[in-house]
């Protein structure tokens, strides 16, 4: 058994240093964001940031491995070492930027208010003393609990508040737009609809997240996502996950 | 489930009860209890930005955890009772009824039902979702406790039956004044136990979005990024709070076996 | 006396333990007033019998009357005829979580609903007839097993009924205690009580029985007035038996 063990991780050693020249980054990802990284009927992760790191890979010379991870905590295993970046529509804010290192801005994001059908509210304010959904740690559920007079409820999948707002648990849910858009017009696109888009001083950005001072890893993310942009594959994406 | 099975009832998973005679518990309780006050009073003195914080974002989860562990555990008592006798009748349809719901309850893991429940409850009837998580830690509960009531009514001698009978109690009255009472002395530390276990087990709620201890202190960790110092709290918390319980569900015992002291 | 109609009217019952046969075409009347006292080696079907007259074991087939309600009826309420009918039991089998006095009140309070202060009463007066007024308080772990059956019986008179079973009363008692249950017995005998009792206490069968029933293998094979029984008795078996056991 021991034997075989050694074997397998010499094998492997030799596997990787052949494909040096391919340097491999492991991303985390909580794959329950569609259309951004969810995993699709054939149990592959998919998406558009999947895409776009894959194009990005291949421009800046490495390979992207995903590994599917719960959201909550998702960070402390970035500090923790146990991958070398963070691929999960994570919005770069201040506080964030205190942890870790972004990435250059991969896309642009606006929170959305999703309510049922019949419901009239138009924003945030008409939710006073209504329970809203959002995913724990996201900036989604911050802008929630930010809303005053709102009771704030926090989901471990953005999935689990939808189903819930669809049952009438809920009153509302706020999350990214494309996610949004998803859940509102395909898969709940009879009973749940986008009441507004929340409106913000200052535009919020996806970055790919790395451990502070991975300036290698870093390099590596900006050079591809640059040439993403540069070569018009980022507008095909857009086209093909996001449908604009 | 084979009849075999012996009137003495398992201690399941949940904190060990301290017997007052056991003086090698009791001392380890102490020691447990005055480490984790010492410890919940200390941390957030050394540092209040982090330790401190926690405590300030979970009192209201406390309740919640409470709330969910009381409510849960009444439903569960009564579903258990109901289980119970059921299983013990002697009418084979409710007693087939009784060990279904067993069955299938025993072979379903814990969080699978809570989901299942949470959400098929959600497509039907309208319910807060505390209501909801309640609903389901009662019917996962329920079928544990129906067996603990079974035990602790088999184990009483059939001649208590058989004297409240011959009196003229029927069966419902004898199981009420004779039976149960009786019945409780031997049922109190498996359910004292599985009371301690379902407060623990209230923090998979937290996966349902109910708001226990559990979601405060993620909800603060995934703002503060804080994890280690987070859990740290809330694993004294949940330990202050066990070994409280045991410590008056021990007491509690005591008190009851007053008739079998000489 | 002896020519009243039967209190107890047992017909042809017959009752099998799977293939078993206990009961084998019993058949016996116990006229009001009476003391029949049923003899038999251990298996023979004795307790068997006396228990099936408050139903608490069935019968296959035949007729139990008791103080004119069919036990098998199924207008009639069971629990009504057992509330006339006390059983004592070779284990005593009182309720362990009361005290003795609530021993004794529990079944008039809730089943006759009589109000406590009543109860208390009755209940006091009993325990003084058995001798246990001052253990009222105890429970019964802390009493004697013959202390026990002396609370058992008062337990049963507390509902102050017509007829009074005894399942060898004194078979689990050490030697020394078993004289003072029997005097309890007599005296209550002595008051005219209608009693069965299923016992191997032959001085008693002797000098209360109005009565003897011998019983082997599930059947009556002998019964008689206790002097005809101890000294002329005329069955084989009887005769075995009494060598055995005298």
């Amino acid at each position: 058994m021991l034997k075989k063990a050694v074997l397998t991780m010499v094998t492997l050693a030799v596997l990787c240093g052949s494909a040096w020249a391919e340097k491999t980054i492991v991303f985390a990802t909580d794959a329950t964001w569609p259309p951004m990284e969810f995993v699709d009927g054939s149990k592959n992760i998919v998406g558009y940031s999947i895409d776009f790191l894959t194009a990005a890979g291949k421009e800046a010379g490495f390979t992207p491995v995903f590994k599917n991870t719960a959201w909550d905590g998702i960070f402390a295993g970035l500090s923790g070492g146990r991958y070398d970046a963070i691929s999960s529509s994570v919005s770069i804010t201040a506080e964030r930027q205190k942890k870790m290192d972004f990435s250059e801005p991969y896309f642009t994001v606006h929170q959305a208010l999703i309510v049922q059908k019949a419901s009239k509210a138009a924003s945030l304010a008409d939710l006073k003393g209504k329970k809203v959904g959002g995913q724990i740690g996201t900036t989604g559920y911050f802008a929630i609990k930010g809303a005053e007079g709102v009771v704030a409820k926090s989901y471990d999948e953005i999935g689990l508040a939808m189903e819930d707002l669809n049952v009438g648990r809920l009153a509302a849910v706020v999350c990214d737009d494309p996610v949004a858009a998803n859940y509102a017009l395909i898969k709940y696109k009879d009973t749940l609809r986008i009441a507004t888009v929340l409106k913000t001083d200052k535009p919020e950005y996806y970055g790919f997240a790395v451990k502070k001072g991975n300036k290698e890893v870093l390099d590596l993310l900006n050079k591809g996502i640059a040439a993403v942009k540069a070569k018009g594959i980022e507008k095909e994406l857009k086209k093909k996950w996001i449908g604009q | 489930m084979a009849e075999s099975e012996s009137e003495k009832i398992e201690i399941g998973e949940g904190a060990a009860i301290p017997s007052p005679e056991d003086k090698g518990l009791v001392s380890a309780w102490w020691i447990a209890l005055l480490g984790t006050v010492a410890l919940l009073i200390a941390l957030p003195i050394k540092d209040p930005s982090t330790y401190g914080k926690v405590l300030t974002f979970i009192p209201d989860g406390i309740l919640v955890t409470f709330e969910v562990t009381i409510l849960s555990i009444s439903l569960a008592l009564v579903i258990g009772l109901l289980t119970g006798l059921g299983r013990i009748s002697k009418n084979r349809y409710i007693n087939l009824a009784a060990s279904l719901y067993v069955e299938v309850v025993r072979g379903i893991p814990l969080l699978v039902q809570l989901f299942y429940i949470y959400f098929a409850l959600g497509r039907f009837v309208r319910v807060p979702d505390i209501v909801a998580a309640v609903i389901a830690m009662a019917f996962c509960y329920g079928a544990y406790m129906g067996e603990v009531f079974r035990a602790g009514i088999k184990s009483i001698d059939f001649g208590q039956s058989e004297a409240a009978l011959s009196q003229g109690f029927n069966q419902a009255q004898t199981m009420r004044y004779v039976i149960l009472p009786q019945a409780w002395r031997t049922i109190l530390p498996p359910v004292g136990n599985e009371f301690i276990a379902l407060l623990k087990d209230t923090s998979l709620v937290s996966i349902l979005a109910v708001a226990d201890i559990l979601r405060r202190g993620r909800e603060y960790a995934s703002e503060s990024f804080n994890y280690f110092e987070t859990y740290t709290m809330i694993a004294l918390v949940y330990l202050l709070i066990t070994l409280i319980l045991s410590k008056l569900i021990s007491n509690m015992e005591h008190r009851l076996s007053y008739y079998e002291k000489r | 006396m002896k020519n009243a109609d039967p209190i107890i009217h047992i017909k042809n019952i017959n009752k099998y333990f799977g293939t078993f046969k206990a009961l084998d075409n019993v058949s016996q009347d116990v006229t009001p007033g009476e003391k029949v006292v049923v003899l038999g080696p251990s298996g023979s079907g004795k307790s068997t019998l006396l228990r099936s007259i408050n139903r608490l074991e069935t019968i296959d087939s035949g007729t139990i009357i008791v103080d004119g309600h069919d036990l098998y009826d199924p207008n009639e309420d069971i629990n009504a005829i057992r509330m006339e009918t006390g059983m004592v039991f070779q284990g005593f089998n009182l309720y362990k979580h009361k005290t003795v006095l609530e021993n004794l009140t529990l079944a008039p309070i809730k089943l006759k609903k009589m109000p406590g202060e009543q109860a208390n009463d009755l209940a006091m007066a009993l325990l003084d007839k058995v001798g246990m007024r001052d253990k009222a308080d105890s429970y019964p772990v802390m009493l004697s097993g013959g202390q026990q059956q002396r609370v058992a019986i008062a337990r049963s008179l507390a509902m102050e009924p017509k007829i009074m079973l005894f399942d060898e009363p004194t078979s689990a008692l050490d030697p020394e205690m078993i004289g003072e249950v029997l005097e309890v017995m007599v005296t209550l005998a002595r008051e005219g009580m209608t009693m069965v009792v299923v016992t191997h206490e032959m001085g008693f069968a002797r000098e209360v029985a109005d009565q003897v029933v011998f019983m082997d293998e599930g059947a009556i094979i002998e019964q008689g007035t206790p002097s005809h029984f101890f000294d002329n008795p005329t069955h084989e078996r009887t005769k075995l038996f009494l060598e055995q056991i005298l």
